[in-house]
């Protein structure tokens, strides 16, 4: 769960709160591109630990984008980064909170739709960071083989532009030892996938564009949580409260 | 293995489409397998097919494990043979048993016993809950592995494994963690299997590449391995199966594909050596080069190129006909054969080129040859500015007035050829200025001709006096006389050959001049027509004087009847 932004929870429990989605590309002049509410046409976004239950463990997913914006007037780059953002809103307060990140993608495909009489509309679909570990391990240089896991997680990561989640570095405790054999006949993400395998986990790439390694089982134990009478989880300054059966 | 750093989420059931599985047993065994790692098991006790497969069991050898050789089985010994398995394979726990949907298996080359004890400790009791809720109403806070709490009637609590949002003003999302029906996923995604089998082909690639000077230093080891291979994958290529039509066989001179019992290098049908390839007998390919790995002979289908049709050093054969180019400046999209941008032969069989030297017959009907243009009937050339031409025709059914050859001319285009020069399938020659240099003019044989020296011989001599009256059989009246004032030759006549009878020579205008004259008969209308010189004799018209005799007056010759007397000449005295 990502922390709150600012005014979120507050904002959150009004009756009239409403999400607001903004969308950043990164133009041909190096400058960010902004897409509100009156240029985005649809947004979504897909994200999975597993395909499916036969492998459990080892996967490492790409998160992806389906977006329709109109098309601006400066030029969008190839494989150009989009940035997605959502806040809450509430008009009886008149008060927007805080900007939460929901991931970083890159344009893969693009397509343009006009019909002659209204502006052009831009339709794209992206890929986040994970996609960038579909290459062959390359770098060789200041580390000592065999390699820890670690070692290697952070230089995978470096590789793909991203930093790796601190909730991952709790995780890498086992310090499997990689030889470079298996590097060089493996692509990057074949080797996070044998990685993840040896914690029973998964890889993913957070909203906040970080290397996240999700044991399968990863979500806290099942509690009995108090809950009110719209299903909100009732919460106390000292965490939730559970029932005793 | 919890993750307690990950929160946990909560939508309302009774307000999303929801659906679930049944929980999935918990994992109560994991197996790891190593690919490619091989391990030798010793066996305690003899195996079942050791009389017959025991080339497939292994000894020890110091620290190797080598194949069990022999024609026949060797006699069983305990605790000395083994078996080897590709994989090695790691269990946690080490014994006991589990159905399959509580056992986990990964395929892992970094895989041990130990990791194989951290996954079952991590996911041992877990139980998978599969679900789906879609159109929940989830914080876009919420992040793949936070647990999600279904509350309403008959609540669940499992983990979000997958979550696709709607960005709108709701925020709408389906979360799900996925059982084993397939997903429609676009994302290139690469299984393990997939995976697992391109990672045994790199490794095999690289363990070749990393073999060969080994292979090629132990010739011998090679061809047992390779009959070994193919007494496995392929009898029909074994060349000790001698029900077989074809034979193969690997030495250092190169590798040899027969189809006889026994393969050698002299009736191979495809030969492998150090200098490349040779096929003996049909080659089939339907692309591909030759000559070049990505360059030379393009192949296609019923077509062999190279180059781009056109281009310079370019050739293309092409049986469909199908080749566009421009050929000697004409723009053609049907070629069969092209060469540069100089030749080409359309599927129709029209021939360009630049440029062509023919050497043997050539049939047109129509074109140019260097200008001169081609029908079926003739062939004629026009000066640049078309005001004149050399015209040569060849009818069907020529007749004798019918033109053949002719040199014309016109003022102006416009106008209608007129010849200067022509010929015509009778012989007549017409031509409007002739002038002959050299040679001789024969007409009939000798009948009539002219040497270039200027003699003239015929049998007779026909002259016009104008265009009614005409003058013939050696009568002439018109005048015939030599040129300039050397005339040195004779003008005689006769009626015979030799001259032996003399003719006339008769003038009906003045007077007939010459140095020497010499006639039976001289005759003249005139009394005082004859003068000159004659012997002794000098005759000045109606004078003649002779050495020995004096006329005073005159000697008058003619033919006179004198009072009785007939008389030829009288002279009449001065005195």
């Amino acid at each position: 769960m990502q922390t709150s932004p600012s005014n979120w929870d507050l904002i959150s429990q009004q009756s009239d709160a409403k999400y607001i989605t903004r969308i950043a590309i990164k133009g041909v002049s190096g400058n960010w591109i902004y897409f509100d509410h009156d240029t985005i046409m649809s947004v979504s976004t897909t994200h999975s630990l597993i395909n499916d239950y036969t492998q459990p463990i080892g996967n490492c997913i790409a998160g992806e984008i389906d977006l329709e914006v109109i098309e601006p007037d400066e030029a969008i780059p190839t494989m150009a980064e989009i940035r997605l953002f959502v806040r809450v809103r509430s008009d009886s307060l008149n008060l927007n909170s805080g900007y939460a990140a929901q991931g970083r993608y890159w344009i893969d495909t693009r397509e343009t739709i006009g019909d002659g009489f209204s502006e052009n509309r831009l339709r794209i679909h992206g890929y986040d960071a994970m996609l960038k570990a579909e290459r062959d391990w390359s770098s060789t240089s200041g580390i000592t083989y065999p390699a820890d896991d670690t070692v290697v997680v952070n230089r995978i990561a470096a590789l793909m532009g991203v930093t790796v989640d601190s909730r991952t570095s709790q995780t890498l405790s086992n310090k499997y030892s990689i030889s470079l054999a298996y590097m060089t006949s493996m692509t990057c993400r074949e080797i996070l996938s044998y990685i993840a395998m040896g914690y029973a986990g998964n890889w993913t790439i957070t909203k906040n564009n970080t290397l996240l390694l999700l044991a399968a089982y990863s979500y806290p134990v099942e509690t009995k949580l108090l809950m009110d009478e719209d299903g909100e989880v009732l919460e106390f300054s000292d965490g939730v409260c559970l029932i005793v059966s | 293995m919890a993750n307690n750093n990950m929160g946990v989420a909560s939508i309302n059931r009774r307000m999303t489409d929801f659906d679930k599985a049944p929980q999935k047993q918990a994992f109560t065994k994991v197996i790891v397998v190593v690919p490619d790692s091989p391990s030798f098991t010793l066996q305690t006790a003899q195996p079942a097919d050791w009389a017959t497969n025991w080339t497939s069991y292994f000894y020890k050898s110091g620290s190797d494990y080598l194949n069990v050789t022999g024609d026949t089985a060797p006699t069983w010994a305990k605790n000395k043979y083994y078996t080897r398995s590709e994989d090695t394979v790691y269990a946690s726990p080490k014994s006991g048993t589990a159905t399959a949907e509580q056992t986990l298996t990964v395929t892992n080359p970094l895989g041990s016993q130990a990791m194989a004890d951290n996954i079952l400790a991590a996911i041992g009791g877990w139980k998978y809950q599969p679900y789906t809720a879609d159109g929940s109403l989830l914080t876009p806070l919420a992040e793949l592995g936070d647990g999600l709490n279904m509350i309403g009637t008959e609540p669940l609590y499992s983990g979000i494994y997958k979550q696709e949002t709607q960005y709108s003003t709701l925020c709408a999302a389906d979360v799900s963690a996925p059982s084993t029906e397939e997903v429609d996923h676009e994302y290139p995604y690469v299984d393990a299997a997939t995976k697992e089998t391109d990672r045994k082909f790199s490794v095999l690639e690289k363990s070749v590449t990393s073999n060969y000077s080994e292979l090629k230093q132990t010739a011998s080891s090679i061809s047992a391995s390779v009959t070994q291979v193919s007494n496995e994958t392929g009898k029909k290529l074994n060349k000790t199966e001698s029900s077989s039509s074809m034979s193969w066989n690997l030495t250092s001179s190169g590798f040899f594909i027969n189809n006889a019992a026994t393969a050698n290098a002299s009736n191979f049908k495809l030969k492998v050596n150090s200098a490349g390839a040779e096929i003996n007998g049909t080659v089939r390919a339907t692309a591909g080069y030759i000559g070049g790995a990505t360059s030379g002979w393009l192949i296609g289908n019923k077509k062999i190129s190279t180059g781009t049709a056109g281009a310079s050093g370019s050739i293309h054969l092409d049986a469909g006909g199908a080749t566009s180019a421009t050929i000697a400046g004409t723009a053609l999209t049907t070629l069969a054969i092209c060469a540069g941008a100089n030749f080409g032969v359309t599927k129709t069989g029209k021939l360009y080129a630049a440029s062509a030297e023919i050497s043997g017959k050539v049939t047109a009907t129509s074109g140019e040859i260097g200008g001169w243009k081609i029908t079926s009937a003739t062939i004629s050339k026009e000066t640049e500015d078309s005001l004149h031409r050399a015209y040569l025709q060849a009818t069907s059914s020529p007749s004798t007035n019918t033109r053949a050859f002719s040199v014309e001319s016109r003022a102006k285009k416009t106008d209608s050829w007129t010849s200067s020069f022509s010929v015509t399938y009778g012989g007549k020659v017409t031509a409007s200025n002739l002038e002959i240099t050299g040679g001789s003019i024969n007409i009939n044989g000798s009948t009539f001709k002219v040497t270039s020296a200027g003699d003239v011989t015929c049998n007779s001599i026909t002259i016009r006096n104008g265009s009614s009256t005409v003058y013939s059989a050696g009568t002439f009246s018109g005048g015939l006389s030599g040129c300039g004032g050397s005339v040195s030759s004779q003008l005689s006549f006769g009626s015979g050959g030799g001259y032996s009878t003399l003719g006339t020579i008769k003038s009906t205008l003045d007077t007939i001049e010459a140095n020497y004259i010499t006639a039976d008969y001289i005759s003249s209308n005139y009394g005082d027509a004859l003068s000159g010189t004659f012997g002794d004799l000098t005759v000045a018209h109606n004078t003649w004087d002779y050495v020995d005799l004096t006329v005073v007056t005159s000697v008058n010759f003619a033919m006179q009847t004198y009072g009785t007397t007939r008389r030829r000449f009288w002279i009449t005295s001065g005195y």
